[in-house]
């Protein structure tokens, strides 16, 4: 063991780290709050939930904030935490089974009117009520609600979405694309129940 | 002729759009989709629907306390090890 002087350098020294941790985590991981908020709100679909989720995550992401290597991406991490604590606390506590899509969408079936441009069908959805399209994405079972998430709302790449949700990259794309028609289709429902289009 | 069959681009979509397939694919679905009006118009429909999910669900604030909460519940944790 070294001398007395050598133990206080070497407290200092470690002080001086968890220090500079600490303020990483102020300046680096808490502004992704606002971000990791309505993903959260989109995963448990109720607020307080989604506020107890993000409590969690955050504390849990201090925790193993040493373990995080400087200058990868770090939002990626934190969706990874994110994932986690909602598997293991809350999904349990929501007692949402693990449900598949039942229904099979062949790809070749657009849900628009068909004859229009792609524009058009852009201006149709685009009335189509934010709480409406919430509500669409909210009825996705959560494996592929998270897929779409990830991919639509944060731009993630496959390989980052495959190493968030710790499944095959080959399981990203099903369940994007399975995912994505459902969307889709409840989507054009509501456009027709709202009269949002003629048929 | 593209290279490529309509089913096999629109599984491929995806990763057409982020680039990240190897750059020989990419031209086989660029080849694709500019002979062929029916798998370009759904790729085009693919990006807005993407456009609309971001711009609709993604813009919840959270409320001013949580962050407070948060960084309470930091403060009285010990600092992160490193």
């Amino acid at each position: 063991m070294g001398s007395r002087a050598e133990q206080t350098e070497q407290t200092e020294r470690t002080q001086e780290q968890e220090r500079e941790l600490k303020e990483r985590f102020d300046r680096d991981v808490l502004p992704l709050l606002s971000t990791l908020y309505p993903a959260a709100l989109r995963l448990t679909r109720n607020p307080s939930d989604a506020e107890d989720l993000l409590q969690e995550t955050f504390l849990r992401a201090y925790r193993g904030f040493g373990g995080f290597t400087e200058g990868t991406n770090l939002k990626a991490w934190m969706y990874r935490i994110l994932t986690n604590t909602y598997i293991n606390s809350y999904r349990k506590k929501q007692r949402e089974p693990v449900t598949v899509l039942e229904e099979e969408i062949p790809d070749w079936y657009l849900y628009g009117s068909g004859s229009t441009e792609a524009s058009a069908e852009e201006e149709v959805l685009k009335r189509v009520p934010d709480e409406d399209v919430k509500a669409a994405l909210e009825a996705l079972p959560e494996q592929f609600r998270m897929a779409v998430w990830l991919a639509d709302v944060e731009g993630f790449h496959y390989k980052e979405i495959a190493e968030i949700l710790d499944i095959p990259i080959g399981t990203v794309m099903s369940r994007l694309h399975r995912g994505r028609r459902a969307l889709e289709k409840r989507l054009w429902e509501r456009v027709r129940e709202r009269g949002l289009v003629r048929d | 002729m593209s290279e490529i069959n309509c089913e096999e681009v629109l599984k491929q979509v995806d990763l057409y759009l982020t680039t990240e397939l190897p750059s020989e694919e990419i031209e086989n679905i660029t080849v694709h989709l500019e002979e062929c009006g029916s798998c370009d118009d759904r790729v085009e429909v693919h990006v807005r629907l993407r456009r609309i999910i971001a711009t609709k669900c993604g813009q919840e604030a959270p409320p001013h306390t949580l962050l407070q909460r948060i960084r309470s519940l930091v403060e009285q944790e010990r600092p992160p090890g490193a």
